[in-house]
């Protein structure tokens, strides 16, 4: 599904990743860890394309093709699906119209047929319903005036429509209490398949116990300094990260 | 220089005309651009669009004469009142001329003196910021105070002090001030890297009638830091107008904080521009108008260059007959770019009298920019005036109560408690509720 | 501010050229304006005697006044002897085919679904009878004739109803108003005129668009709409494409009258040439719109969606004589290329509990300036009236220019008044936000625009909404990247 290999990119002239190598394959749920300023939605904004991040080396391979030649929505258009950390308002944008266009402008990238109206309020609310987001909230515009909680529902809803092949959430469990945590954990549990691979971007351990992840990545300084199963995460709950920096070091 | 003459208009006309030529003091060569200036604006009138709510029909018909005697002041006790809270410098000035005696400074890194000192002095350095901001004179006001000045306060405070304590500007009119017009400008220094805090304020002994017009120049270099409290409380028959000009080089900051309750007539024009980048500026207001008074602000924050914050928030209260002008223009040229700007205006009228003209405006020629105002002209809650009388309090209680609730988002910006006192003092008596 | 003589010619009058200076016809009057000039407009239109003396008396007033420089506009100064002030259709420069027109013009119409043949129409080709305007106006006219709506052109008017028009007209915007409301007073050379009677409801929208042909022949329109005593009418002016005009000065009048419960409805599309990508030409469009809530309970409502001409200097107002009286302004101005638009409203606060709202959304572009100028007076009698402005300036490219003007005053302690303005631009995070759901960048920065525009565009009756929709994303392509 996604290569990495040897990526180093700067942001306002300062190198922000040295090196990072990742290999995600259909099906898996990756999780990257990693202390603030490692790192971490730096990669996760590189791969959805935005601008003001320098790939300085190395590549990035999406299902065979080079991603970091596509623009930013090619690789949407391509699958690949970024759950923000800050959502951002879009005053006077009617949320389901927007969800609607966006629909619309992947299925036509792939040569499908645009969604009927009916079928597409029949996805929304069965969606809606089960990330627990407030159906009124689908006729407001965009964020507008949400809360943490929504926001994050509702980026949730929008990766359940627009069914990427790669999903990143970066720190999407930032800001919400518990049962907005586990109602939005149980929105990606629902969308995990075989062909779906994700990549949870995260501080905390926390959301990794709702989101089982295959494989844990920790970032910091720019490298991934150490990878392994679920149990890691456990560890670096128990023990912070400085042993692991030290460790590096040594 | 006693002239008897029927109106002010016609006063400053022939002393603007007499001025002494050729080697006149050490001003005369800008004295004379100003009359000049002076000889082309004429005094401003309505039709021109920054004057247009601001008759000055009263003024001009006036008795005020050009008198620069010395004044005698018996009050020297009564002044004490003033002089007691500790600083860290204080210029005294009585019905416009400087006060040596009154006047005191101990800290290191700040020299005080007056204008009137300068002049004998042939100071260059004064002579050279003299007019740099202000130009000489954008409106006949300004022009004639250039003209015609006669005293005023010079500051300067050195690179990379601190200074604890407030430096005070006292303007204090007596009886002695009755028909004249008082003309003053003062220069202020902020060097860089210093942080200071800056006291002006306009009080009356007595109830006299007398045209206070000032023009301040201000510099705050890089990295320096000028917390401006200015209160206006001259006597209520006065006529007080006041131009500020800053300047804010890199990383500079200025908070000015200004109170404008007394005078017949006021009217105070700040006018700021930012040299260089990452400055930040904030204004902070409070304006009444009772009858018979009309009070005027007008606002000019000139965003020139990129990366500037600026911040303006002005409230008035209006009640009896009174009238308040507010005129808040905010531009971002076009190199401005990452600029923020937000101003809020609010006002409460309280009487069926009085009246309120405002006018923000947003003159915007950059794109990167997040610029905003808003406005509003409304009355006290009768909802929150029922719910403070449900709980015991009179009417007028609840009405007073509520308006120095509206006043206090101003005045608690004042740093000074002693002014935060005073005003909220003053406010109480004022409102009648 | 004016330009050498020469360059004048070049923006005056160049495009004039091949319609006057061969073959004058009987119905065009030489480029000029006198007393003689108005007594032939005058006879022309067959109009009583009563009608010229009062285009003279505003004639002569007119020669007394000084253009205006106060708003932020730029243009070269106006000849006014350098027009002419009656051509009728016929006269304007004929074209043989479409390749003689601007091409951009074309593309324009295209976008928009304009049928080929409209667009010939437009664009001052010859072509027969497609817009049967008589046949389609005689229709509509029986309908309205049962219902007692007059609608018909100013000139019949004039001629038909002599007692209303001399009753109304004039008296919303009396031609001592201002200076292009003097001129067109003198000059106006056809129009509109709706008559609504007491409790009758419109049946249908009225639109200029039925009158096609007739909407062209004036630089100078003058519009009066009165509603009756529980009344009710909707009027479109300009929808779109088919005001393409190649007139350099515009100077129209529009009076509304709406008695005691009467409401009034005036939406506005306007899309004249803003000129070549250099900016030169295009339309200077000095409009005065005014409307007179006089009785109680009255409703006067202006939308409009400003996208074109050069210059744009415009403030449909209200006065809110009647109690409870409503007025409001919906705008949306877009200015690129070189376009200026100095708009925004009056609201006159006299009656008791009148009420007024305000939404202007400017979008500037390129070297597009936009400025909004209004006016918000509450009278001392006008007990508890109440205004809310919201302005709200958008800014795409770092040439381009955002004004905000607001006059407040207030002469009385129970008003409230409310105003807010804010200017942002199109930011990075949300054209981020928007590709990375998949929608290109063109369809994001639209999105977000029309989502600006929203509460504008929700005012327009619905088919007017989707073209003024369309006819943004056409007017902002190429500024936007």
């Amino acid at each position: 599904m996604l290569t990495i290999k040897n990526l180093t990119a700067s942001v306002d002239g300062k190198e922000i990743l040295k090196g990072i190598d990742l290999t995600v394959r259909a099906g898996e749920v990756h999780a990257i860890m990693g202390p603030n300023g490692s790192g971490k939605s730096t990669l996760a904004h590189i791969l959805s394309g935005r601008d003001g991040y320098e790939v300085t080396g190395g590549e990035i391979v999406y299902k065979g093709q080079d991603l970091l030649s596509l623009e930013t929505e090619v690789r949407a258009q391509a699958g690949i699906f970024l759950a923000m950390q800050y959502p951002v308002e879009l005053p006077g944008v009617n949320n389901m119209t927007f969800l609607r266009e966006s629909m619309n402008a992947i299925r036509r990238s792939r040569g499908e047929d645009e969604i009927d109206a009916v079928s597409f309020m029949k996805q929304v609310r069965k969606k809606a319903a089960q990330v627990k987001l407030d159906p009124k909230l689908l006729k407001r515009s965009v964020n507008a005036g949400f809360s943490g909680g929504e926001k994050k529902r509702n980026e949730i809803l929008q990766m359940a429509m627009l069914e990427p092949y790669l999903a990143i959430l970066d720190e999407t469990d930032s800001g919400l209490d518990i049962d907005a945590l586990r109602t939005v954990a149980d929105g990606v549990n629902l969308l995990r398949s075989p062909e779906r691979s994700m990549i949870v971007v995260t501080h905390y351990q926390r959301l990794l116990e709702y989101i089982e992840p295959d494989r844990v990545h920790v970032l910091v300084g720019g490298r991934i300094i150490r990878s392994g199963g679920k149990e890691l995460a456990l560890e670096l709950e128990a023990r912070g990260y400085s042993w692991l920096v030290e460790e590096a070091a040594a | 220089m006693n002239q008897q003459v029927e109106s002010y208009g016609q006063v400053v006309k022939q002393y603007i005309g007499n001025l002494p030529k050729g080697d006149g003091d050490w001003l005369s060569e800008l004295r004379q651009k100003a009359a000049k200036r002076f000889a082309g604006l004429g005094f401003p009138h309505a039709k021109l669009e920054t004057w247009k709510y601001t008759g000055i029909d009263g003024l001009l018909s006036q008795e005020f004469e050009v008198d620069d005697t010395s004044p005698e002041y018996a009050e020297h006790t009564v002044l004490q009142q003033f002089l007691q809270e500790p600083v860290s410098g204080r210029l005294v000035f009585v019905d416009g001329v400087y006060q040596a005696d009154l006047s005191h400074c101990e800290s290191a890194g700040v020299s005080i003196g007056s204008l009137h000192a300068a002049m004998v002095l042939a100071d260059s350095t004064v002579l050279k910021k003299t007019g740099s901001l202000s130009g000489v004179g954008e409106h006949g006001f300004a022009a004639m105070n250039l003209a015609t000045v006669h005293d005023g306060a010079v500051i300067h405070i050195a690179a990379d002090t601190e200074l604890k304590r407030p430096i005070e500007l006292l303007h204090v009119t007596t009886r002695g001030a009755e028909g004249k017009a008082l003309r003053s400008r003062h220069l202020i220094v902020v060097e860089a890297g210093t942080s200071a805090n800056l006291v002006e304020r306009y009080v009356a002994l007595d109830d006299t009638t007398y045209f206070n017009n000032t023009v301040c120049e201000l510099f705050i270099e890089e990295g320096a830091k000028l917390t401006h409290q200015r209160v206006q409380l001259e006597s209520t028959q006065a006529y007080h107008m006041s131009d500020l000009h800053l300047e804010l080089k890199a990383n500079a900051h200025y908070h000015g904080i200004y109170a404008a309750i007394g005078a017949a007539w006021s009217r105070t024009s700040v006018h700021n521009r930012f040299s260089d980048q990452n400055a930040n500026c904030e204004l902070d207001g409070l304006y009444m108008a009772d009858n018979g008074q009309l009070t005027d602000f007008h606002l000019d924050v000139d965003h020139a260059v990129p990366h500037c914050d600026s911040r303006e928030n002005f409230r008035g209260v209006l009640h009896g007959a009174g009238k308040a002008v507010f005129d808040g223009l905010i531009q971002v040229r076009e190199q401005a770019q990452k600029s923020n700007a937000n101003l809020h205006n609010a006002n409460l009228v309280l009487s069926r009298r009085a009246e309120v003209d405002t006018k923000p405006q947003l003159v915007i020629l950059a794109d990167d920019v997040q610029c905003s105002h808003g406005t509003t002209v409304g009355q006290l809650d009768p909802e929150a005036v029922y719910y403070l009388r449900s709980r015991g309090l009179s009417e007028r209680e609840a009405r007073r109560l509520l308006c120095l609730g509206f006043a206090s988002e101003i005045i608690d910006r004042f740093e000074s408690e002693t002014l935060r006192l005073q005003l909220t003092e003053v406010i109480r008596q004022r409102i009648q509720g | 501010m004016g330009l050498p003589n020469a360059e004048m010619d070049d923006v005056v009058g160049k495009e004039y050229a091949q319609g006057f200076v061969t073959d004058i016809e009987s119905d065009t009057l030489p480029p000029g304006l006198d007393e003689d000039v108005i007594r032939a407009i005058s006879e022309r239109k067959c109009e009583p005697s009563w009608m010229l003396e009062r285009r003279l008396s505003a004639y002569r007033h007119w020669l007394t006044m000084q253009e205006p420089n106060w708003s932020s506009v730029k243009h070269p100064s106006i000849d006014f002897q350098a027009i002419s002030y009656y051509s009728s259709p016929k006269q304007r420069p004929e074209l043989d085919s479409l390749d003689q027109v601007d091409p951009e013009l074309l593309s324009t119409y295209e976008k928009l679904g304009i049928p080929i043949d409209e667009q010939k129409a437009l664009a001052g080709v010859a072509v027969d009878a497609v817009f049967d305007s008589v046949s389609v106006a005689t229709t509509f006219r029986h309908t309205l004739a049962e219902a007692g709506v007059i609608f018909c052109s100013m000139s019949e008017a004039i001629r038909e109803y002599p007692e209303l028009i001399k009753q109304y007209l004039g008296s919303v915007v009396p031609y001592k108003d201002n200076y292009f409301a003097a001129l067109n007073s003198a000059v106006f050379s056809d129009g509109t005129f709706v008559f609504v009677p007491k409790g009758v409801t419109c049946p249908m929208e009225l639109s200029t668009y039925f009158r096609i042909n007739e909407a062209k022949t004036g630089q100078f329109e003058r519009t009066l709409i009165v509603a009756e005593e529980r009344s009710q009418v909707s009027y479109l002016e300009g929808c779109t494409a088919p005001m393409r005009d190649e007139n350099q000065l515009h100077a129209a009048v529009v009076e509304l009258v709406a008695l005691e419960d009467a409401r009034i409805k005036y939406s506005t599309v306007q899309n004249w040439y803003p000129g070549d990508a250099k900016g030169r030409g295009g339309i200077y469009n000095f409009v005065t719109k005014r409307g007179d809530c006089r009785g109680d309970r009255s409703h006067i409502s202006w939308t409009q969606v400003e996208t074109g001409s050069a210059v744009t200097w415009k403030y449909p107002s209200c006065i809110l004589r009647g109690r409870d009286s409503v007025g409001e302004f919906y705008s949306v101005a877009v200015t690129k290329g070189h376009q200026q638009a100095d708009t925004g409203t009056k609201m006159i606060h006299i009656g008791e509990n009148s009420r007024s709202t305000i939404v202007s959304k400017g979008i500037s572009a390129m070297r597009g300036s936009n400025a909004y100028r209004g006016l918000v007076r509450v009278a001392a009698k006008a007990e508890n009236a109440r205004n809310h402005t919201q302005c709200d300036s958008l800014l795409i490219g770092d040439r381009c220019a955002a004004h905000t003007f607001p006059y407040i005053e207030v002469k009385n302690p129970t008003a409230q008044v409310e105003h807010e303005a804010t200017t942002s631009k199109v930011s990075d995070d949300q054209l981020f936000y928007c590709r990375q759901r998949g929608l290109s960048e063109e369809d994001a920065v639209s999105m977000i625009i029309n989502g600006f525009c929203k509460e504008v565009f929700n005012e327009l009756p619905m088919e007017f909404a989707v073209e003024a929709q369309k006819l943004l994303a056409v007017s902002l392509e190429g500024a936007v990247g």
